[in-house]
């Protein structure tokens, strides 16, 4: 596996990208969501599952409601975006949980999700089919070894590639208690990663 | 790579997993051979979560969802810029216009409280609520009769008073105006009429006396609040040169419309005493 060096960024093209997704620009508009589509879309499919891209579509659509008032760089610009999926999602937990029969939480628990592999594009597109497989796997191991306060928080700083203090703003917790939940559920992943194959 | 058991049942030797590591851990920054001691696996776990590709899942969906957020935008965006901006302007235009009304209205009447053209009810009550603020507005009955020549003479406490100070500023009554508040005092009650010595006074002894004069004594009695009567008019008429209606001279057109002659015989600049 490579190492990877930086997460996808737009560096120094995100203000210009931004103005002009502002004034409705339909590149604009398409740049941004390439951009963070796939993360959001993993962030929710592993806590709502199928429900993920329904729920991606929410997130867009309150993206662009919103993106007019919109000021800040490219982290702020990221941080927001998980702000309302994040919020899309407890919606989705709250109105599952209004409807028993339909529950949506297997993802969550891991070990049943069966969901189809994107098929991203881009130059490679065997290549990316791959990450995204090898991505999508691995999120769904850490959703499956993991709590779901621990799990929120790791995906949130994985997936969503946010700074701790933004991770503590999104899910309404102090700075402390993300320290301490992310200490904790990387604790365990190497608990239960590194456990000798004879004990698991 | 994992870490080999010193036995069956214990716990790989894992170091304590510092701030900076775990946050490198969880931007998936670590590769699995440089991961801490114990974290290895989770280093490579994390960096491939982190590893998602750039470009959308579906583009049939990706066209559906950018087309409809770009619609969104160019519908929501302009609308309130435009809205705003009127509301602003109305709300600065209809300001303006407030304010400018104000200032007509009170510059109109203020200017004609100051001429006294208010009717008669409004220029009482203005005149006397700026009375007690030390400006001199024109009262309703000013020029009418004598009545408010009394007002200037006997509502006072004997230093002064509104129409007083006309005459202190008009330079020739103020000892006059004590000369001649101090003949009611100082008068008997088997003494003449009254207007008679007050005209006396008032004219450095020229004054002719007649049977009319007594009208003074009566409007001296005459209470503050009656209005402008017929003997009014008469007092003032037969008396132009009456002091205590040097305060007319502050009035010159309500005076003259009231009661005409008032001023014809006096010699007191139409300048002095003016509102100011």
């Amino acid at each position: 596996m490579a190492t990877p060096t930086t997460r996808n960024s737009l560096g120094d093209q995100f203000q210009g990208i931004l103005a002009a997704a502002q004034d409705g620009g339909e590149w604009a508009v398409a740049i941004l969501y390439r951009w963070l589509h796939p993360a959001v879309v993993s962030y929710l499919r592993a806590r709502a599952g199928d429900e993920a891209e329904d729920l991606a579509s929410e997130t867009w659509v309150a993206v662009a409601r919103g993106l007019a008032r919109f000021s800040g760089d490219e982290a702020a610009f990221r941080s927001w975006v998980f702000t309302i999926a994040h919020r899309r999602l407890i919606d989705h937990h709250r109105a599952s949980a209004r409807r028993p029969r339909t529950r949506t939480l297997h993802a969550t628990e891991g070990d049943d999700y069966n969901g189809p592999i994107d098929l991203p594009a881009g130059d490679d597109p065997a290549r990316e089919v791959l990450d995204a497989a090898a991505g999508d796997e691995a999120v769904r191991r850490i959703v499956a070894l993991l709590p779901p306060d621990q799990a929120e928080i790791v995906l949130l700083r994985v997936v969503g590639g946010l700074p701790m203090e933004d991770v503590a703003a999104i899910t309404g917790r102090r700075p402390g208690t993300v320290r301490v939940l992310q200490h904790r559920a990387l604790k365990r992943l190497a608990d239960r990663l590194e456990r000798p194959v004879d004990e698991m | 790579m994992r870490e080999p058991s010193i036995a069956r049942g214990m716990r790989p030797n894992r170091h304590p997993l510092d701030e900076d590591s775990a946050s490198r851990l969880l931007q998936g920054l670590v590769h699995p051979d440089d991961a801490p001691p114990g974290y290895g696996a989770v280093a490579g776990l994390l960096s491939s979560a982190s590893q998602l590709p750039l470009g959308p899942v579906d583009e049939d969906a990706a066209a559906t969802t950018v087309a409809a957020m770009v619609e969104m935008i160019r519908d929501a965006s302009p609308a309130p810029r435009i809205s705003r901006r009127k509301a602003m302007l109305g709300k600065l235009l209809a300001g303006k216009a407030l304010a400018a009304v104000a200032v007509i209205g009170l510059t109109a009447s203020g200017a004609a409280a100051a001429t006294g053209s208010l009717p008669d009810p409004a220029q009482n009550v203005v005149s006397g609520a700026l009375s007690h603020v030390g400006v001199n507005v024109p009262h309703p009955n000013h020029g009418k009769s004598a009545d408010h020549r009394k007002d200037g003479t006997d509502h006072q406490d004997g230093t002064g008073n509104e129409a007083g100070d006309d005459n202190a500023n008009s330079g020739d009554g103020n000892g006059m105006s004590t000369t001649v508040s101090s003949l009611k005092d100082n008068r008997s009650d088997t003494a003449g009429p009254l207007g008679q010595d007050v005209c006396k006074v008032a004219s450095d002894g020229k004054c002719v006396h007649d049977e009319k004069g007594k009208s003074g004594e009566h409007h001296d009695s005459t209470p503050p609040s009656s209005g402008p009567s017929d003997d009014h008019g008469k007092s003032a008429e037969e008396h132009p040169e009456a002091v205590p209606g040097d305060d007319h001279a502050t009035t010159p057109t309500t005076g003259s419309v009231q009661t005409g002659e008032d001023h014809s015989g006096r010699d007191v600049p139409s300048g002095e005493g003016k509102p100011e």
